[in-house]
């Protein structure tokens, strides 16, 4: 089934949210996201240029700067809530899991 | 000289990013980069052949009436500069790019966002010019539906049977495009909801052998057309392309004036309305000065009575008064044959008629004979030509005065079937002789004999 709208974040939307936690201009993105995942992930520019702009428009960051081309990006707190409930959505998966191991260990 | 241009039509959906990369990918390596994509055509410039690869990618906002690139568009093309992607080109909301690295980061890497802006992109622009195009081309092919049902033989045996049905492709094109899309888009959704990439959607096939079809129902129109419908198909291909050229000229004027999005759709469209109704009216124009333009034949002669100019013919016919009454004065007739004839039926109206300017009164005669080329039709056209004179007769009309045929049972030898009309019980001299390829309805201003009824179906019975 079609994941509803930004209830669950794909990697890249995860990342790019995750990283605008602090001020970065667009292409700074790209580069932060692989930094932050040891180069697993990337994002192309294309993707890049659509979720910032998907982004926006659901209020989920906020432009704080534009200088010429460079427009600079920060998260705001409806993506802060996003963020937070993608956390807790893998912890919860990730408790799931611990729990069924171990119930199926048990003698 | 090698060619440095080249141009190819355009098989892709609009949305087909992935039949479109794997194109200027494959062209690319050909030596041959694209440079521009339009509804008509992929253009390209010879360069060197050159491996990397192409992608395709929508803005939502923009479109193809902008003068300059938007505010999101520059935005990409910094993202993409940045990345190594090179701008291409740009169609509307379409975005071409290039990388030479075949192993560069991908322009998109996440199919949720990709589905996301392809939608928006489709829903803002192709979306309703395909709906429109889809609709146009089926209340076209309802007209037809309805001349059919109407006058199936003359609709049949008309080449504009073959132009109308010319918007068939047409038609078929954009539903199935329009078709195709929303069943691969939930397709896609599904996909990239789990990860995967979005799976292809190409029409290519399906539109080239549409775009097959329309060629080949405008070849058969040519073969089949009269001179004059000819010439007013070169003379409307002639307007549709001086339309399009001069409306393509008022936009590329605007936007090089840098006028805003708004003023150049609107000045786009009142530019193809005005030079449309211009045109139109220096036809109507010429054609009202010229009448002998609108003339389909050139008469034998031209002769006057009561004080008019009438026209005379002198055609061969298969059946004419004398064969039938033993002796005919031929002089005082004008004897016309018209045919109107496409692959699927032959029509051709004989008229035996009494010149105006001869005295006294002479029988004359009409007949009507049809040649189905296609058997499942000739139950249509049969059916069309026996209720004919029913269709436009009032549901409350006396049966005293109804008109229709009955088959007789002394059908002429050599024939098929024989049908009288007749109103209410009265009957009238016309008659359908049918073979099983032919009809003939046959109106005598006389009342026939058997036998006479013998020499008609002779003469007019298939070779």
């Amino acid at each position: 089934m079609a994941r509803e709208k930004f209830q669950t974040l794909t990697e890249q939307m995860f990342y790019i949210l995750l990283s605008l936690r602090r001020e970065l201009c667009g292409a700074d993105i790209m580069a932060r996201v692989e930094d932050l995942t040891g180069g697993r992930v990337t994002v192309g520019p294309g993707t890049l240029y659509h979720l910032l702009d998907q982004f926006l428009t659901a209020g989920m960051i906020a432009e704080t700067r534009v200088e010429g081309r460079r427009r600079s990006y920060l998260i705001t707190p409806a993506g802060q809530e996003a963020l937070d409930a993608e956390v807790r959505r893998l912890r919860q998966l990730t408790e799931d899991y611990a729990r069924c191991v171990r119930e199926e260990e048990q003698p | 000289m090698s060619k440095t241009t080249k141009w190819e039509p355009t098989r892709y959906a609009f949305y087909d990013f992935r039949g479109l990369e794997a194109r200027f990918t494959a062209m690319a390596e050909r030596g041959w980069m694209v440079t521009s994509v339009s509804a008509w055509g992929i253009r390209y410039r010879r360069t060197e052949p050159q491996r990397g690869r192409f992608a395709v990618t929508y803005v939502p906002e923009a479109s193809e009436f902008d003068a300059r690139p938007t505010e999101g568009q520059v935005l990409l093309e910094d993202y993409c500069t940045q990345a190594g992607w090179q701008a291409v080109l740009r169609w509307g909301q379409m975005q071409v790019f290039f990388n030479p690295d075949p192993e560069a980061v991908p322009l998109e890497t996440d199919p949720v966002a990709q589905v996301e802006a392809i939608h928006r992109a489709m829903r803002r622009s192709a979306l309703p010019s395909q709906v429109s195009m889809a609709v146009l081309g089926l209340a076209e092919l309802g007209f037809l539906g309805w001349m059919l049902q109407s006058d199936p033989v003359g609709t049949l045996a008309s080449t504009g049977f073959l132009l109308l049905g010319g918007w068939l492709p047409v038609a078929l094109m954009a539903a199935a495009g329009l078709a195709f899309y929303f069943w691969w888009l939930p397709r896609a959704k599904r996909a990239a909801a789990e990860g995967r990439p979005l799976p292809g959607m190409t029409l290519r096939g399906v539109n080239e052998a549409l775009l097959v079809l329309e060629a080949v129902m405008i070849l058969l129109w040519a073969a089949y057309a009269t001179a004059q419908s000819r010439l007013f198909l070169v003379g409307g291909m002639g307007i549709a392309a001086v339309v399009g050229l001069l409306t393509i000229g008022a936009k590329r004027g605007l936007k090089h004036l840098q006028a805003p999005r708004w003023a150049i759709r609107g000045g786009t469209v009142a530019a193809s309305l005005l030079v449309y109704f211009v045109l139109l009216a220096a036809v109507a124009v010429l054609l009202l000065s010229r009448s002998s333009l609108l003339r389909i034949r050139t008469p034998a002669e031209e002769y006057t009575a009561y004080g008019m100019t009438w026209e005379a013919y002198a055609d061969p016919i298969p059946l004419r008064v004398g064969d039938l009454l033993g002796e005919e004065t031929p002089e005082a007739y004008s004897t016309e044959a018209r045919v109107q004839s496409s692959p699927l039926v032959r029509e051709t109206e004989y008229r035996q008629d009494r010149r105006l300017d001869w005295e006294g009164d002479l029988p004359e005669l009409t007949y009507t004979v049809v040649d189905v080329r296609v058997p499942f039709l000739y139950g249509l056209c049969k059916t069309g030509m026996l209720e004919e004179c029913e269709r436009y007769q009032p549901d409350d009309l006396s049966e005293k005065y109804r008109e229709r045929y009955l088959l007789q049972s002394d059908a002429p030898a050599g024939t098929d079937a024989l049908y009288r009309r007749y109103t209410g019980s009265d009957p009238d001299n016309y008659f359908l002789f049918c073979w099983e390829n032919r009809l003939a309805e046959v109106h005598f201003y006389w009342d026939p004999t058997p036998q006479q009824l013998a020499v008609t179906a002779d003469r007019l019975a298939p070779a």
